[in-house]
Protein backbone atom coordinates (compact mmCIF):
# COMPACT_ATOMS: atom_id res chain seq x y z
CA UNK A 1 0.00 0.00 0.00
CA UNK A 2 1.01 3.61 -0.56
CA UNK A 3 0.29 7.01 0.19
CA UNK A 4 -0.67 9.62 -2.55
CA UNK A 5 -2.43 12.56 -3.64
CA UNK A 6 -4.82 13.28 -6.35
CA UNK A 7 -6.66 15.46 -8.24
CA UNK A 8 -10.51 15.09 -8.16
CA UNK A 9 -12.34 14.33 -11.14
CA UNK A 10 -15.82 13.59 -11.70
CA UNK A 11 -19.49 15.29 -12.26
CA UNK A 12 -20.57 14.64 -8.55
CA UNK A 13 -23.16 12.18 -9.48
CA UNK A 14 -24.05 9.08 -8.51
CA UNK A 15 -23.32 7.77 -11.86
CA UNK A 16 -19.85 9.86 -11.90
CA UNK A 17 -18.60 10.63 -8.79
CA UNK A 18 -16.01 13.11 -7.85
CA UNK A 19 -12.88 10.45 -7.08
CA UNK A 20 -9.54 10.59 -7.37
CA UNK A 21 -7.76 10.67 -10.66
CA UNK A 22 -4.85 8.36 -10.93
CA UNK A 23 -3.60 10.07 -14.23
CA UNK A 24 -3.22 12.97 -12.16
CA UNK A 25 -0.14 12.04 -9.68
CA UNK A 26 2.84 14.78 -8.76
CA UNK A 27 5.22 12.56 -10.03
CA UNK A 28 3.24 11.36 -13.44
CA UNK A 29 0.71 9.13 -14.55
CA UNK A 30 0.39 5.86 -12.26
CA UNK A 31 -0.80 3.83 -15.35
CA UNK A 32 -3.24 1.93 -13.60
CA UNK A 33 -6.26 2.44 -11.71
CA UNK A 34 -5.63 0.77 -8.14
CA UNK A 35 -8.13 -2.64 -7.46
CA UNK A 36 -8.62 -0.91 -4.05
CA UNK A 37 -8.35 2.42 -2.85
CA UNK A 38 -9.30 4.46 0.34
CA UNK A 39 -9.16 8.63 1.53
CA UNK A 40 -6.79 8.83 4.19
CA UNK A 41 -7.74 12.03 4.76
CA UNK A 42 -6.17 15.79 4.02
CA UNK A 43 -9.22 16.69 1.14
CA UNK A 44 -9.25 19.99 -0.32
CA UNK A 45 -11.20 21.47 -2.98
CA UNK A 46 -9.49 20.02 -5.73
CA UNK A 47 -7.36 17.20 -4.03
CA UNK A 48 -7.50 13.84 -2.14
CA UNK A 49 -4.80 11.64 -0.54
CA UNK A 50 -5.89 8.02 -0.87
CA UNK A 51 -4.23 5.18 0.38
CA UNK A 52 -4.01 2.56 -2.25
CA UNK A 53 -3.12 -0.98 -3.14
CA UNK A 54 -0.06 -0.86 -5.81
CA UNK A 55 -0.13 -3.05 -9.21
CA UNK B 1 -30.69 -24.52 -0.66
CA UNK B 2 -31.38 -24.91 -3.86
CA UNK B 3 -33.34 -22.07 -4.19
CA UNK B 4 -32.61 -18.11 -3.01
CA UNK B 5 -35.50 -17.26 -1.58
CA UNK B 6 -34.71 -20.21 1.12
CA UNK B 7 -31.43 -18.99 1.93
CA UNK B 8 -32.69 -16.05 4.62
CA UNK B 9 -33.78 -18.46 6.76
CA UNK B 10 -30.56 -19.82 8.03
CA UNK B 11 -29.55 -16.63 8.77
CA UNK B 12 -32.46 -14.80 10.34
CA UNK B 13 -31.98 -17.50 12.92
CA UNK B 14 -28.26 -17.20 14.00
CA UNK B 15 -28.94 -13.96 15.20
CA UNK B 16 -25.63 -13.03 13.81
CA UNK B 17 -24.98 -9.33 15.00
CA UNK B 18 -21.38 -9.12 14.80
CA UNK B 19 -21.28 -7.20 18.13
CA UNK B 20 -18.10 -9.84 19.37
CA UNK B 21 -16.49 -9.17 16.34
CA UNK B 22 -17.15 -5.19 16.48
CA UNK B 23 -16.20 -5.25 20.16
CA UNK B 24 -12.61 -7.17 19.71
CA UNK B 25 -12.27 -3.99 17.07
CA UNK B 26 -12.84 -1.59 19.99
CA UNK B 27 -16.01 0.17 17.96
CA UNK B 28 -18.72 -1.54 21.22
CA UNK B 29 -17.84 -2.10 24.51
CA UNK B 30 -15.27 -0.90 26.79
CA UNK B 31 -15.26 3.29 26.87
CA UNK B 32 -16.85 3.31 23.60
CA UNK B 33 -20.46 4.56 25.12
CA UNK B 34 -22.52 2.91 22.36
CA UNK B 35 -25.48 1.54 23.55
CA UNK B 36 -28.23 -0.48 21.16
CA UNK B 37 -30.69 1.85 19.33
CA UNK B 38 -32.07 -0.77 17.21
CA UNK B 39 -32.55 -4.45 17.91
CA UNK B 40 -34.56 -6.07 15.52
CA UNK B 41 -33.24 -9.42 15.96
CA UNK B 42 -36.30 -11.99 14.37
CA UNK B 43 -38.57 -9.79 14.13
CA UNK B 44 -38.67 -6.65 12.22
CA UNK B 45 -40.21 -3.85 15.10
CA UNK B 46 -41.62 -1.43 12.14
CA UNK B 47 -41.68 -0.48 8.63
CA UNK B 48 -39.54 2.80 7.69
CA UNK B 49 -40.47 5.95 8.60
CA UNK B 50 -39.43 7.52 5.75
CA UNK B 51 -39.27 6.46 2.09
CA UNK B 52 -38.65 7.33 -1.50
CA UNK B 53 -41.47 7.39 -4.17
CA UNK B 54 -43.22 3.96 -5.39
CA UNK B 55 -42.71 1.95 -2.35
CA UNK B 56 -44.56 -0.69 -0.62
CA UNK B 57 -43.02 -3.09 2.60
CA UNK B 58 -44.25 -5.84 4.12
CA UNK B 59 -42.93 -7.52 7.36
CA UNK B 60 -43.36 -11.06 8.16
CA UNK B 61 -41.54 -11.74 10.98
CA UNK B 62 -37.92 -11.41 9.72
CA UNK B 63 -37.87 -10.82 6.54
CA UNK B 64 -38.54 -6.82 5.25
CA UNK B 65 -40.40 -7.15 2.20
CA UNK B 66 -39.33 -4.18 0.01
CA UNK B 67 -41.12 -3.39 -3.57
CA UNK B 68 -40.56 -1.18 -5.88
CA UNK B 69 -42.98 -0.05 -8.88
CA UNK B 70 -40.16 1.78 -11.07
CA UNK B 71 -37.15 2.22 -11.93
CA UNK B 72 -34.20 3.75 -9.47
CA UNK B 73 -32.82 3.36 -6.01
CA UNK B 74 -35.23 2.06 -3.71
CA UNK B 75 -34.09 4.26 -0.25
CA UNK B 76 -35.83 4.33 3.16
CA UNK B 77 -34.80 5.27 6.51
CA UNK B 78 -35.48 4.53 10.54
CA UNK B 79 -34.88 7.95 12.45
CA UNK B 80 -32.48 6.95 15.55
CA UNK B 81 -34.66 9.14 18.24
CA UNK B 82 -31.34 10.94 18.67
CA UNK B 83 -28.25 12.74 17.40
CA UNK B 84 -25.41 10.46 17.78
CA UNK B 85 -21.87 11.65 17.30
CA UNK B 86 -20.74 7.60 16.80
CA UNK B 87 -22.86 4.73 14.97
CA UNK B 88 -22.51 0.99 13.84
CA UNK B 89 -25.51 -0.50 11.70
CA UNK B 90 -25.83 -4.25 10.88
CA UNK B 91 -28.14 -5.20 8.02
CA UNK B 92 -28.24 -8.10 5.64
CA UNK B 93 -30.10 -8.16 2.50
CA UNK B 94 -31.40 -10.69 -0.26
CA UNK B 95 -30.81 -9.48 -3.85
CA UNK B 96 -33.73 -8.17 -6.04
CA UNK B 97 -35.54 -9.51 -8.81
CA UNK B 98 -34.13 -6.92 -11.65
CA UNK B 99 -31.00 -6.24 -12.86
CA UNK B 100 -28.97 -4.36 -10.02
CA UNK B 101 -27.18 -1.16 -9.87
CA UNK B 102 -26.56 -1.80 -6.33
CA UNK B 103 -26.88 -1.94 -2.31
CA UNK B 104 -26.08 0.02 0.44
CA UNK B 105 -26.40 1.33 3.78
CA UNK B 106 -25.35 4.18 6.06
CA UNK B 107 -26.49 7.25 8.01
CA UNK B 108 -28.45 10.70 7.35
CA UNK B 109 -27.66 13.58 9.33
CA UNK B 110 -31.34 14.59 9.00
CA UNK B 111 -35.00 13.13 9.75
CA UNK B 112 -37.48 12.30 7.85
CA UNK B 113 -40.77 11.27 7.44
CA UNK B 114 -43.28 9.86 4.78
CA UNK B 115 -42.82 9.64 1.39
CA UNK B 116 -39.56 11.25 0.26
CA UNK B 117 -39.21 12.16 -3.58
CA UNK B 118 -36.15 15.28 -3.53
CA UNK B 119 -33.23 13.90 -5.07
CA UNK B 120 -31.26 14.98 -1.99
CA UNK B 121 -32.78 12.21 -0.03
CA UNK B 122 -31.37 9.67 -2.34
CA UNK B 123 -27.72 11.01 -2.56
CA UNK B 124 -27.80 12.78 1.46
CA UNK B 125 -26.25 9.91 2.86
CA UNK B 126 -22.82 8.41 4.27
CA UNK B 127 -22.94 5.38 2.44
CA UNK B 128 -21.49 1.79 2.04
CA UNK B 129 -22.51 -0.34 -0.43
CA UNK B 130 -22.01 -2.57 -3.44
CA UNK B 131 -22.20 -1.07 -7.76
CA UNK B 132 -22.35 -1.83 -10.38
CA UNK B 133 -22.49 1.64 -12.73
CA UNK B 134 -21.16 1.46 -15.82
CA UNK B 135 -19.80 -1.93 -15.56
CA UNK B 136 -17.59 -1.62 -12.90
CA UNK B 137 -18.34 -3.50 -9.63
CA UNK B 138 -17.11 -2.81 -6.18
CA UNK B 139 -17.72 -1.81 -3.04
CA UNK B 140 -17.16 1.93 -1.77
CA UNK B 141 -17.61 4.04 1.29
CA UNK B 142 -18.81 7.70 0.00
CA UNK B 143 -21.07 10.45 0.83
CA UNK B 144 -22.79 13.45 -0.41
CA UNK B 145 -22.03 16.61 -0.12
CA UNK B 146 -24.40 19.52 -0.96
CA UNK B 147 -20.89 21.84 -1.87
CA UNK B 148 -18.95 18.87 -4.29
CA UNK B 149 -21.56 16.49 -4.90
CA UNK B 150 -21.25 12.84 -4.54
CA UNK B 151 -17.95 11.73 -3.77
CA UNK B 152 -16.20 8.34 -3.44
CA UNK B 153 -14.33 7.59 -0.12
CA UNK B 154 -12.87 4.53 -1.37
CA UNK B 155 -13.49 1.62 -3.75
CA UNK B 156 -12.40 -2.09 -4.02
CA UNK B 157 -12.92 -3.66 -7.01
CA UNK B 158 -11.65 -7.20 -5.69
CA UNK B 159 -14.78 -7.81 -4.01
CA UNK B 160 -18.47 -7.85 -5.63
CA UNK B 161 -21.68 -9.50 -4.86
CA UNK B 162 -24.58 -10.04 -7.92
CA UNK B 163 -27.15 -8.98 -5.41
CA UNK B 164 -29.71 -11.19 -7.79
CA UNK B 165 -33.03 -12.84 -6.37
CA UNK B 166 -31.00 -16.08 -7.05
CA UNK B 167 -27.89 -15.02 -5.01
CA UNK B 168 -26.75 -15.28 -0.99
CA UNK B 169 -28.11 -13.46 1.40
CA UNK B 170 -25.06 -10.78 2.66
CA UNK B 171 -24.47 -8.47 5.72
CA UNK B 172 -23.09 -5.10 5.36
CA UNK B 173 -22.05 -3.08 8.70
CA UNK B 174 -20.80 0.48 8.75
CA UNK B 175 -19.11 2.33 11.49
CA UNK B 176 -19.10 6.10 11.52
CA UNK B 177 -17.53 8.49 13.81
CA UNK B 178 -16.08 12.25 13.34
CA UNK B 179 -13.73 12.07 10.36
CA UNK B 180 -13.91 8.23 9.87
CA UNK B 181 -16.07 5.54 7.94
CA UNK B 182 -15.58 1.68 8.02
CA UNK B 183 -17.62 -0.28 5.66
CA UNK B 184 -17.71 -4.75 6.58
CA UNK B 185 -19.32 -7.47 4.75
CA UNK B 186 -20.36 -10.92 5.95
CA UNK B 187 -20.82 -13.34 2.89
CA UNK B 188 -22.71 -16.52 4.39
CA UNK B 189 -24.09 -17.79 7.69
CA UNK B 190 -20.88 -19.44 8.38
CA UNK B 191 -18.18 -16.52 7.16
CA UNK B 192 -16.70 -14.01 9.37
CA UNK B 193 -17.24 -10.47 9.31
CA UNK B 194 -14.28 -8.93 7.39
CA UNK B 195 -13.06 -5.11 6.91
CA UNK B 196 -13.02 -4.30 3.64
CA UNK B 197 -12.76 0.03 3.75
CA UNK B 198 -11.42 2.24 6.38
CA UNK B 199 -11.81 5.76 5.47
CA UNK B 200 -10.58 8.81 7.17
CA UNK B 201 -11.91 12.00 5.69
CA UNK B 202 -12.19 15.94 7.43
CA UNK B 203 -15.16 16.09 5.44
CA UNK B 204 -16.99 12.99 7.73
CA UNK B 205 -18.55 15.08 10.46
CA UNK B 206 -20.45 13.87 13.37
CA UNK B 207 -24.31 13.98 14.12
CA UNK B 208 -26.31 11.17 12.55
CA UNK B 209 -29.63 10.95 13.04
CA UNK B 210 -31.23 7.86 10.31
CA UNK B 211 -30.40 4.78 9.25
CA UNK B 212 -30.82 4.58 5.50
CA UNK B 213 -30.84 1.49 3.53
CA UNK B 214 -30.92 1.37 -0.32
CA UNK B 215 -31.49 -0.93 -3.63
CA UNK B 216 -30.79 0.14 -6.55
CA UNK B 217 -32.23 -1.83 -9.83
CA UNK B 218 -33.03 -0.98 -13.40
CA UNK B 219 -36.35 -1.94 -13.76
CA UNK B 220 -39.56 -2.43 -11.19
CA UNK B 221 -38.36 -4.66 -8.10
CA UNK B 222 -38.89 -6.74 -4.81
CA UNK B 223 -35.76 -7.20 -2.63
CA UNK B 224 -35.51 -8.28 1.00
CA UNK B 225 -33.65 -7.15 4.20
CA UNK B 226 -33.65 -9.88 6.54
CA UNK B 227 -32.82 -9.52 10.36
CA UNK B 228 -31.12 -9.12 12.45
CA UNK B 229 -31.09 -5.36 11.92
CA UNK B 230 -28.98 -3.56 14.82
CA UNK B 231 -27.52 -0.18 15.09
CA UNK B 232 -25.59 1.08 18.23
CA UNK B 233 -25.02 4.52 18.80
CA UNK B 234 -23.04 6.82 20.93
CA UNK B 235 -24.12 10.54 21.83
Amino acid sequence: METGTFQKKGAGTQQDPIQPDFESAPGGPLGYTPVMWESVGGETATTMTVRYQTQ
Amino acid sequence: MGSGVMTYHPLAETYDTGEAYFTSLGLLGGSTGMVPVFTNNTTFASTPDAYGDNLTFAITDSVLKVTRADTDWTNYTWNLGATYDKVLGVAYFHGGNASPRGMRMGFDQNTYSGSQVTEAYTTDSYAFGCYNYGGNEYYMGTRYSTASGYLLLGTDTSIYNAMEETDFVFGMATYLEDNVQKGFLKFGSTSQWFQVLSTADGDLTAGWQSFKLSGGFQSASVFRQITPFYVWGAV
